[in-house]
Formats: structure tokens, C-alpha cells, sequence
């Protein structure tokens, strides 16, 4: 099944929840370290605030894409107990659709001269 | 107290912008992010740091506390809309099958009672709904060319009435919801 056309999946996803779920894709992750992969996986272009990141993951727990993970310290950070989110099965299937469709709007974006063709030698955009 | 602190303070401190519910459940873990936030940022960029960080805080908190505080409204408010619509269709459909009023009254009284009780914010809204049920319905039966089996009043705007009852039902609601309250503070 074409998962772009798979109903229960709610194309388009925000921004904020596409790149959540991204970060999930790597594994569990608390808060802090979902804003900082966001971040660094963006390039500073998406800096999340904590009202944001905790207002998407409420919604994204409700629709399952994603769920909780037992609390535990994270070591780099310091002896605190810290709630990790995962991602489920769902929201997996969530971000490939998301990734296919942005994936078609880029092909497009390039066969229409939107964005540089970068061809291969030629050392970037024109 | 270093300034440190004083930043987490005064964050915890603008976390009571959002609804009860999101910040039982969310508080802790959101000061903890901004205070692990304003450690990265001072380590990086010193002041000039914590200064930005805070810019994009007090972004985010209006922003993001607006929309929790819309979610929850809307949550609050929908099961009211429900039941005011609900009576007051019921109590339009009653009437024009029938020419008692106590018929009707049964209908709306409690239904704006308990609307009012339990959801006093904004409860004309409730009102309003719940006593346009009648002429509403009446506008529908003459549109379909329906008449009910009892003389109808020569006057139209006689069916807005319904709206008195609507009102006193939802306001003795609110009335009895804020002197329980004021009960419940003086016990």
C-alpha cells in the first residue's frame, strides 16, 4: 500500500511533529535531546522551544504516533531520572509517508528549475 | 541566587500561562529543557546567549500557551454545545407537536441548569442556543409547509419566549455554581 494514500496517516504533518519524529527514527530521546538533534539535523534553521516540543509530543502521544519510554538518567547530562518518548509503529509509517511526500515536491521542485540541478562536476548551483 | 536560577525561577513562574491539566503533566519536564537550555547557552555564548535564549522562550510560551489554552477550551465547551443543542432541538420538536409549555420547560430547564452549572464561561452562548431550539424548529415546520396540531399565535416573534426560560434556566446555573463556590471558600 502507497503510504502517502494510507488514510489513517494525517498528511501533511507539521513541521514541529515531522522533525520529532525524525529524531525518534534514531531512537529514544528525551525532551532536551529531541530539541538538540532538531536542531543540530536542521542546522539551527528549527530551534524548538519547550512549550512547542511538549504541545507536539501531547498531540503525537494522542494520535500514537509516538509513546512513552521508561524514565531513566541520561548519562552525558547528569543523575536525573528523564521521560524518554519513542517512536511506535505508526508513527514510523507517519514519517515515511511525510518524507515521500516532501521527497515528490522536491522531484517536482527540481524537474521545474525551483532549486539548482546540481549536476555532477560542475560544483554546485548555477 | 545566581541569575541562573532566577531565570528557571521566573520560567516556572510563566508556565501557570498554560491550562492545569498540560502543566501537571508537562511542567516539570519543560523547566527542566529550559534549564538545560540556558546551561548550553551560557557555556556557549555567556550572556549574549541567555538573552536570545530568553527571546526565544517568551516566543514560544506565548505561542504555544495560547494554542494548549484554545485545545482545552474547546474540549470544556463542546460537551455543553451538545447538550443545549440537543434540548433544545428536543424542545423545538415537542412543541410543534404539542401546545403545553410545561412540555418544554422540562426539556430546558435542567438542560440550561446543568450547562450553567458546570460550564459557567461564556454561558449565554449556552442560552442562546438552547432557546432558539423552538423557533428555530418553527421556522423549519414553515418552511416544509408543516402545521402544528394546535392555533399557532398570529405573532411570529411569540416562539422567541423560548429564550426567557433558556436564560433564567442557564444564569440560575451560573448563580448556584458561583454560590457554591462562595460556600465552599467561607467553609
Amino acid at each position: 500500500m502507497n503510504l502517502a494514500t494510507d488514510p489513517e496517516i494525517p498528511l501533511p504533518l507539521t513541521p514541529a511533529a515531522f522533525h520529532i519524529l525524525l529524531s525518534l527514527s534514531g531512537g529514544e530521546r528525551h525532551g532536551y535531546g529531541i530539541m538538540q538533534d532538531v536542531a543540530a539535523h536542521t542546522g539551527g534553521a528549527l530551534r524548538m522551544g519547550p512549550g512547542t516540543l511538549y504541545g507536539s509530543l501531547k498531540r503525537m502521544l494522542a494520535a500514537g504516533l509516538v509513546a512513552e519510554a521508561e524514565e531513566r538518567p541520561d548519562p552525558e547530562l547528569d543523575d536525573e531520572r528523564r521521560r524518554y518518548y519513542r517512536l511506535t509503529d505508526f508513527g514510523a509509517r507517519a514519517l515515511a509517508a511525510e518524507a515521500e511526500r516532501l521527497e515528490r515536491a522536491v522531484r517536482v521542485a527540481r524537474a521545474r528549475h525551483v532549486l539548482g540541478e546540481r549536476q555532477p562536476g560542475t560544483g554546485g548551483a548555477p | 541566587m545566581s541569575s541562573g536560577s532566577a531565570s528557571e525561577r521566573v520560567y516556572r513562574m510563566l508556565l501557570c500561562l498554560y491550562p492545569a491539566e498540560f502543566r501537571r503533566r508537562y511542567g516539570e519536564e519543560m523547566a527542566r529543557a529550559f534549564r538545560d537550555l540556558r546551561r548550553a547557552a551560557l557555556r556557549k555564548q555567556g550572556r549574549a546567549g541567555l538573552a536570545s535564549l530568553w527571546l526565544r522562550a517568551l516566543g514560544d510560551l506565548a505561542t504555544s500557551a495560547v494554542t494548549e489554552r484554545w485545545e482545552a477550551m474547546k474540549r470544556e465547551v463542546a460537551w455543553a454545545y451538545v447538550l443545549v443543542l440537543l434540548a433544545g432541538a428536543a424542545a423545538g420538536y415537542v412543541d410543534l407537536h404539542n401546545d403545553e409549555v410545561q412540555a418544554c420547560l422540562i426539556l430546558m430547564l435542567p438542560a440550561g441548569f446543568f450547562a450553567g452549572l458546570l460550564q459557567p464561561r461564556g454561558a449565554w452562548r449556552w442560552a442562546l442556543v438552547l432557546g432558539l431550539g423552538v423557533p428555530v424548529a418553527h421556522l423549519v415546520a414553515r418552511l416544509v409547509g408543516y402545521r402544528p396540531p394546535y392555533p399557532v399565535q398570529p405573532n411570529d416573534f411569540a416562539v422567541l419566549l423560548a429564550l426567557i426560560p433558556a436564560f433564567v434556566a442557564t444564569y440560575a446555573g451560573v448563580a448556584a455554581r458561583w454560590f457554591a463556590g462562595a460556600v465552599g471558600e467561607t467553609a
